[in-house]
């Protein structure tokens, strides 16, 4: 093991890559994201490159938001867990990263199916938790209206505590009486490989926060520029001490979107390529939709009216998306309609999209990570398979030389990438073979 | 005479401290012995003795990646999961096995399950477990049905990777469960995956009305199925190492024969039982139109 601390990696896997028109493109195969091996392919490319991680993001009905419009369509639509159990079988490494809902999953389900990779994987299953957004959801479910911002958070604290025990709860049985759940039983599932799923976090709100100090082992963060990120770290670290665990069991891994070419016009081509494939489908109006605000009557070519943004009090949409947004429109200071491009370009995540060659990507990568902003990061390619081989080929290789990533696993286990502490003295006694 | 279709059913107690990867070995053995499809039985119904090392839907999910031909059958607790999450469940894993899943309905529903988990969705109905689980195979068919042939259009020209206006929200309003949609699934490769369900008694007669594939316990049940047999595939179930399989199939005049494996260690025997049926005939089913063409049932198209 190396003496000094080495950065993370993990592959934020968007079949269709993260540029809103990479799909359009000539090198694409969209037609794909419907077939396990693609995903396997992915996989064993980023398992190539020594990731800790792959990860899948989930939303619980046809549209982001309630707005039911071509631009607005969920482009990721499987279920997260299927296609990491197929890719599971197919790879040896690397760890497998899903997203399920606190808010529409019952503990015992959620804890069971991620326990049950978990076991499949032999230790490199992890569960991205989120308390989801927007009434359409809801409806999906049997409900009118999507439960309140803080009722959410309230149920993801008991939900997150529960699946713990679930997970410690072999042989059983447990007994749980909380608030919202009620649970005699056992998870009737082996103990797990690595001591019990890793557990991942994205949201960003007060409540988000607060749940990731207490929980999360892993964060998947938005800065977009470096003093952001080390005032989210730092307050990341602070929230996880504060809650009794030790600042190194959370994992700060913000994302980034490289677009990567052999020198620095290469890569600016390859930026460009892609850009003029992206029609502006009134970005403007869809951040209006989005928001749930009217924006078109604002001059697209004057401020984005951040004054007319909604409160986040009463807000159930994503909160932390609506602080981003609002953040990043005064940061940026450009206009409405460049403002709503740009938001929508990489499917709408606001992110870090540094343009260059592998050398320059591995130094931006190495300024961040020793600035303090970042643990490692989530790496969100902007067109596959091609932008993520030169990633895992070309700006892997420069980070391990320069001692910065692992050179070979270390670890069979995701838990033991992430260099986590394994959960309760127990397991080394646990049920045996 | 087209080959008799084989089910193989593996019994949850069986593989009680059996792994994933033991549990894919045994699949990709009876796969190439010449099965049609497996029907896993789910150890959290069976209430059999833990903890257990394997679970149906991620066993189901390492098996797209690592068989090729086999139909792959989930089984789905009614009670215990709602239209929405079941139906992408099952249809995620049809896409990804190119158009090989099925599923088991199992409308049982137990006190000591009942005490560890419900479903997340409100149920509206009255306790009522064999009406909530005809109205959840009523909902995921509604579900399924969202995305028409098109719907995901790729059309690069007209920058329309998906096309709205061939989505159409199911709006499913019954009396357990409530589903605006439209979900995210696209509609699976086979339309309706094929909906199993086991028929052990008369009681079982109403699911069977629903089914796409009855497993039928005696060959007197195969005849009290009667008329509902127009429209599903009947497979007569019997245990591994049966003298003279054919007979069975013969007397009750079903399609196929659904071989039930009780333990790990019947692999050799189901193998020669598998022959028994097939003959010379044997190899991996290559039914790459999809699961429903091996089971000879009728296409379903939008």
């Amino acid at each position: 093991m190396p003496q000094h601390r080495q950065l993370h990696l993990g592959l934020n896997l968007r079949g269709i890559g993260f540029h809103g028109a990479a799909w359009r493109h000539p090198d694409s195969t969209p037609e794909r994201i419907y077939d396990i091996d693609y995903y396997v392919e992915i996989a064993r490319i980023a398992e190539r490159g020594k990731f800790d991680a792959i990860f899948l993001a989930d939303v619980l009905g046809a549209f982001a938001g309630d707005a039911r419009s071509h631009q607005n369509v969920v482009a990721w639509p499987l279920d997260p867990f299927s296609i990491l159990s197929g890719v599971a079988a197919a790879t040896s490494h690397i760890g497998l990263i899903g997203t399920l809902s606190t808010t529409y999953n019952d503990p015992y389900d959620l804890a069971r199916r991620v326990g049950a990779l978990d076991l499949l994987s032999g230790g490199r299953a992890a569960v991205n938790l989120v308390t989801s957004a927007g009434d359409s959801v809801a409806r999906n479910f049997g409900y009118d209206r999507h439960a309140e911002h803080a009722d959410r958070y309230n149920r993801a604290h008991e939900l997150a505590t529960l699946i713990n025990a679930l997970w410690d709860s072999t042989p059983g049985p447990l007994e749980y009486h909380g608030e919202r759940f009620e649970v005699t039983g056992s998870l009737g599932l082996e103990p797990s490989p690595q001591g019990r799923p890793v557990i991942v976090q994205a949201g960003a709100s007060e409540q988000g926060l607060s749940f990731a100090g207490a929980f999360a082992e892993a964060v998947f963060a938005a800065s977009s520029d470096i003093p952001t990120g080390v005032k989210l770290y730092d307050e990341l670290k602070r929230r996880t001490v504060a809650a009794g665990r030790p600042r190194t069991d959370i994992n700060v891994l913000p994302g980034v979107v490289p677009y990567l070419g052999s020198t620095e016009a290469e890569a600016r081509r390859v930026y460009d390529e892609l850009e003029e494939l992206l029609v502006d489908e009134g970005a403007v109006a869809k951040l209006g939709q989005e928001l749930g605000i009217d924006l078109t009557s604002y001059d697209p070519d004057g401020p984005v009216p951040v004054a007319s943004f909604p409160a986040v009090e009463g807000y159930n949409g994503s909160v932390s998306r609506l602080v981003r947004l609002r953040t990043w429109a005064v940061e940026t200071q450009l206009s409405l309609r460049r403002f709503a491009q740009l938001v929508y370009r990489n499917l709408g995540v606001i992110h870090w999209t540094p343009v260059g060659t592998p050398e320059q990507i591995a130094d931006e990568l190495e300024t961040w990570f020793r600035a303090g902003a970042a643990d490692g990061f989530n790496i969100l390619v902007p067109q596959h398979l091609g932008q993520l081989e030169i990633f895992v080929d070309h700006v892997v290789p420069i980070l391990q030389a320069r001692g910065l990533f692992r050179e070979e696993y270390t670890s069979t286990t995701l838990r033991g990438h992430l260099g986590l502490t394994v959960p309760g003295a127990r397991r080394s006694h646990g049920v045996g073979a | 005479m087209s080959r008799p279709i084989i089910n193989v059913t593996l019994e949850a107690d069986a593989w009680a401290r059996h792994e994933h990867s033991e549990l894919i070995t045994a699949v990709k053995a009876i796969e190439s012995a010449g099965a049609t499809s497996v029907v896993f039985e789910d150890p959290d119904s069976s209430g059999g003795p833990g903890p257990w090392r394997w679970e149906p839907s991620t066993a189901v999910g390492a098996l797209t990646s690592t068989t090729q031909h086999i139909g792959l059958v989930l089984p789905i607790a009614s009670g215990y999961t709602e239209p929405f999450t079941a139906s992408r469940r099952i249809g995620s894993l049809d896409h990804l096995s190119g158009g090989r899943v099925g599923w088991l309905l199992d409308p049982t529903q137990t006190p000591e399950r009942d005490a560890r988990t419900r479903a997340v969705s409100p149920d509206l109905g009255d306790h009522d477990p064999l009406g909530r689980a005809i109205e959840l195979v009523e909902a995921n068919r509604a579900l399924w049905d969202e995305w028409e042939e098109g719907a995901f259009a790729l059309d690069v020209a007209n920058n329309l990777l998906v096309d709205v206006d061939r989505i159409r929200p199911a709006n499913f309003a019954g009396r357990h469960f409530r589903v605006a949609g439209p979900s995210n699934l696209r509609r699976p490769p086979s339309g309706n995956p094929p909906l199993y369900v086991r028929v052990n008694g008369s009681a079982d007669l109403v699911l069977a009305g629903l089914a796409d594939v009855i497993l039928a316990a005696t060959p007197d049940l195969v005849n009290q199925i009667g008329d509902r047999r127009g429209r599903s595939t009947v497979l007569i179930s019997v245990a591994v190492g049966w003298p003279d399989p054919q007979t069975p199939i013969q007397v009750s005049g079903a399609d196929g024969i659904d071989i039930v494996v009780s333990a790990p260690d019947q692999l050799e025997a189901l193998e020669e039982t598998i022959r028994g049926v097939i003959g010379e005939r044997s190899g991996a089913v290559e039914h790459s139109p999809g699961l429903r063409a091996a089971l000879s049932l009728p296409e379903l198209r939008k």
